[in-house]
């Protein structure tokens, strides 16, 4: 937190005023957006800033401590543009060495990644790209079981 | 991500990824956690994404502060767990 009182003053009313939800819902609501401009991309760096100071406040780390949010954050990683996902990964990182409990921010920012890779969301990365050729395959081995039913009269 | 540091030419990127990833790694208390997150990147070629890094970004401090830190710790486990099992 920074020197000045007032600037934690600041941060401990943002947190009551319940800001830290708003401020995910700005980000979810962006990175929801098809086509982003480059005002929707600056905003949200600017949330993502805007987090790493709120948890430097034990309340705001521990509002941002919630799987769904992390699992938010790293949803960003499906954008395009690298100073947004450099700006998340450095979040991230703070928000690793500053969890008070190392082990239990490390497992959330696991679960996080996990489900990302899970998702069906957003770029292809090798992992979906092979989960998208099982899904042609499949389809395609289902076409031939359908032609040999009827070959068989089936 | 670590497939990413093949990629990404944003020095800002990188070093915010490789800073995540020794966060992760080295924030478990347990050496068998550690080892094991180590393991998972290493089969997805992180040591090799980072010698690459080394050699294209060498002078970029901070970066290879980061590579460093890797590093060290890595070897610093794995000598750790050689003593434990010499001493079994």
């Amino acid at each position: 937190m920074s020197d000045n009182p007032s600037d934690d003053k600041w941060v401990a009313r943002f947190i009551s005023a319940k800001g830290i939800p708003v401020l995910i819902t700005v980000l979810q609501e962006k990175n929801m957006k098809k086509r982003k401009n480059a005002l929707d991309v600056s905003v949200q760096v600017e949330v993502l800033k805007a987090l790493e100071i709120l948890i430097q406040a034990p309340r705001g780390l521990k509002e941002l401590s919630v799987a769904d949010t992390l699992r938010e954050l790293v949803l960003i990683l499906d954008s395009d543009d690298v100073p947004l996902k450099a700006s998340m990964l450095h979040l991230l990182s703070f928000y690793c060495l500053s969890a008070g409990e190392p082990e239990k921010g490390v497992e959330l920012i696991l679960e996080a990644f996990n489900a990302y890779r899970r998702s069906s969301k957003g770029t292809i990365s090798p992992t979906r790209k092979k989960k998208k050729k099982k899904g042609f395959l499949s389809v395609l081995k289902n076409l031939f079981i359908r032609e040999k039913e009827i070959r068989n009269g089936g | 991500m670590v497939e990413s540091l093949f990629k990404v030419e944003s020095t800002d990127y990188i070093l915010h990824a490789v800073s995540l990833l020794n966060a992760v790694v080295n924030s478990p208390a347990d050496i068998d956690k550690r080892t094991q997150l180590r393991s998972e990147l290493e089969s997805l070629k992180l040591s090799e994404a980072l010698k690459q890094l080394s050699d294209t970004y060498g002078d970029h401090e901070e970066l290879k502060e980061q590579i460093d830190i890797y590093n060290e710790e890595m070897e610093q486990d794995r000598k750790e767990l050689a003593e434990t099992a010499g001493s079994r």
